[in-house]
């Protein structure tokens, strides 16, 4: 198993989403291969949202649930880090998944932003 | 004949081990079975579920039973009749206690049906769509287990009870199969040499399997729900124990024929938030 | 007038103070709106910068009004979102009434804000009469308008003068310095 130190990586505050876009890079190239990948969140002071929509949701447009929860696994994680994740995660999944609640999502993104 | 003494039996392991006795007594290849209520001033809901699975058993080998209910209180005796175990003069209003159900089969309509409509249904409101469905396929596992797994002669039987005060609601299935830890070590010989707290930890690992055996018995998914919202599960099967909740513990346990498996899940108003996540779902 | 900045073209300084403008908060914290390339491109310098801020020790602040702001974004968002699924036009009093909606929205509420507080520093914010006072005035003399009012009069207060916004409004105020990608 292939183990990232997330703090080790990007250091101890996980925000950028280019960084969380790297994050993708390095788990696609190990999991690819059948390989399992353990993200270590060890030492993380600050995980948002916006770093993991660059990491682990682009993971739902090309693998399914199955495939990830036997090659992704986590260490490290807090309580707080565990909410974000799956919040991003649900969102994630359902945003790739169904057709439906995507263009439900994109239209109501969109009306909010036409009212800036 | 057959007699079987019936005490106060509550809901702690010391309990739900002489259930366990008396499930083998009932067992016994006998045509006439008298159960006779003695000081028996309460039976929680695994008890209620047991004596059903002792009515079930003695049906299949066409047996007489007989009930003995002078020194029993009327407590029990409501609560018998509310969850269909006996037959009621009047109709029973339908208070906290859930009906008890046999499944002789794997139907997955009517055991989603039962769980929706007569043990969620218990509730004084209605629960968040999600988290009712979240809680259904998880106890699911459970019954598919049964009809996979266990070579139980009657199939399964379920019950249950509301809590209101605690907040509580609670689910107990119990068959009389072979049980998981002679389940496991017969269908992987590889680990024929596992103890029955080994298989136990064994049924509950996340899909565990390999390419030539059987998937895992998915309890793992009922281990997370439960983990995830404050819930508690025990499982009393052949010589095996374990309890996960907020901490996980697997042991030895006297003796059950076949599998107990006990849920209590916690059911607050909708409003607030019941999940305490352990682990992201992926 | 205040003095705009392009914000994928700045460096903070450690011990420089900024004000995040719930515009931007909602970028960084919001499941949905960093999901996808061409809002992750809008949200990406503003993540960044507040990446850079942490790493160089400046300090980030927002308002107990910030969580009051978050919360009808999100909720509007979550509305939004029922209402085409479900191809209706239900009012939001009808849409908070429905229990598992209700539940995600406060989940959704409750998460954000914690991402929020974990990287700025929430002020201590008096709503009284005289900054209803100084609201009302800012209000005539400016294009700000609800919660952005009293984020402006915060700064002021608070000797702030940067400001992270997503959000034109903030040029119309006097003696503040904007960071922001919008209108570069």
């Amino acid at each position: 198993m292939k183990v990232i130190s997330i703090s080790d990586t990007f250091g101890p505050f996980c925000i950028a989403s280019d960084d969380g876009g790297k994050l993708y890079g390095l788990i696609v190239d190990a999991i690819k291969d059948d390989q399992t990948v353990e993200l270590d969140f060890t030492n993380i002071e600050v995980l948002v949202a916006s770093f993991l929509n660059g990491a682990l949701a682009p993971l739902y447009r090309d693998y399914d649930s199955i495939y990830l929860t036997e090659h992704l696994k986590f260490a490290g994680l807090t309580p707080s880090f565990i909410e974000v994740i799956q919040a991003v995660v649900d969102n994630a999944k359902r945003y790739y998944r169904d057709d439906a609640y995507r263009k439900a999502q994109d239209e109501a993104l969109r009306l909010m932003s036409e009212g800036d | 004949m057959s007699q079987i003494v019936i005490p106060t039996i509550n809901s702690e392991y010391r309990d739900i081990a002489l259930l366990g006795e008396i499930l083998k007594t009932a067992r016994r290849d006998s045509r006439e079975i008298e159960i006779i209520f003695r000081g028996c001033r309460f039976l929680r809901s695994q008890a209620i579920v047991g004596l059903k699975a002792i009515q079930l058993l003695a049906e299949r080998r066409r047996a007489l039973v007989t009930y003995d209910t002078v020194d029993c209180s009327t407590v029990v005796l409501r609560h018998l009749e509310r969850s269909g175990v006996r037959e009621s003069p009047l109709e029973q209003p339908a208070g906290t206690t859930i009906p008890v159900r046999h499944f002789r089969n794997l139907e997955s309509a009517p055991m989603a049906i039962y769980l929706r409509d007569e043990w969620l249904g218990r509730l004084p409101f209605p629960l968040d769509p999600e988290y009712q469905r979240s809680i259904t396929s998880a106890v699911c596992e459970i019954f598919d287990n049964v009809f996979q797994h266990s070579q139980s002669p009657i199939g399964l039987v379920v019950g249950g009870q509301l809590f209101p005060n605690m907040k509580q609601l609670q689910l107990t299935v119990i068959d009389l199969g072979i049980g998981i830890p002679n389940s496991i070590r017969r269908r992987l010989p590889q680990y024929g040499w596992f103890k029955a707290d080994d298989a136990l930890k064994f049924a509950f690992k996340p899909g565990y399997s390999s390419r030539d055996a059987p998937r895992g018995l998915g309890l793992a998914r009922l281990r997370n729900f439960v983990g995830q919202n404050n819930g508690s599960l025990r499982v009393f099967s052949d010589v095996g124990y374990a309890h996960l909740g907020s901490s996980e513990y697997f042991g030895s346990f006297p003796g059950f024929p076949g599998t107990l498996v006990d849920v209590t899940i916690p059911v607050a108003s909708p409003f607030r938030r019941l999940r305490t996540p352990m682990e992201v779902i992926l | 007038m205040a003095h705009c900045v392009d914000i994928s073209r700045e460096r903070p300084s450690q011990g420089e103070r900024f004000f995040l403008d719930t515009s931007v908060l909602v970028h960084i914290v919001h499941p949905a709106l960093s999901l996808g390339i061409e809002r992750q491109r809008r949200a990406a310098p503003y993540a960044q910068f507040i990446s850079d801020c942490k790493r160089v020790g400046a300090e980030m602040y927002i308002s107990p009004l910030s969580l009051a702001e978050l919360a009808s974004i999100i909720e509007d968002f979550r509305h939004k979102v029922y209402c085409r699924q479900h191809s209706s036009d239900t009012k939001v009093k009808e849409f908070r009434a429905i229990a598992s909606e209700r539940r995600i929205v406060v989940d959704s509420i409750q998460t954000a804000w914690t991402q929020a507080i974990s990287f700025a520093n929430c002020l201590d914010h008096n709503v009284d009469a005289a900054a209803v006072a100084g609201a009302l005035d800012l209000l005539r003399r400016t294009s700000l308008d609800g919660y952005d009012l009293y984020f402006a009069q915060l700064c002021h207060h608070a000797k702030i003068c940067n400001i992270v916004a997503d959000d034109g409004d903030y040029s119309t105020v006097d003696n503040l310095i904007v960071f922001s990608s919008t209108g570069f």
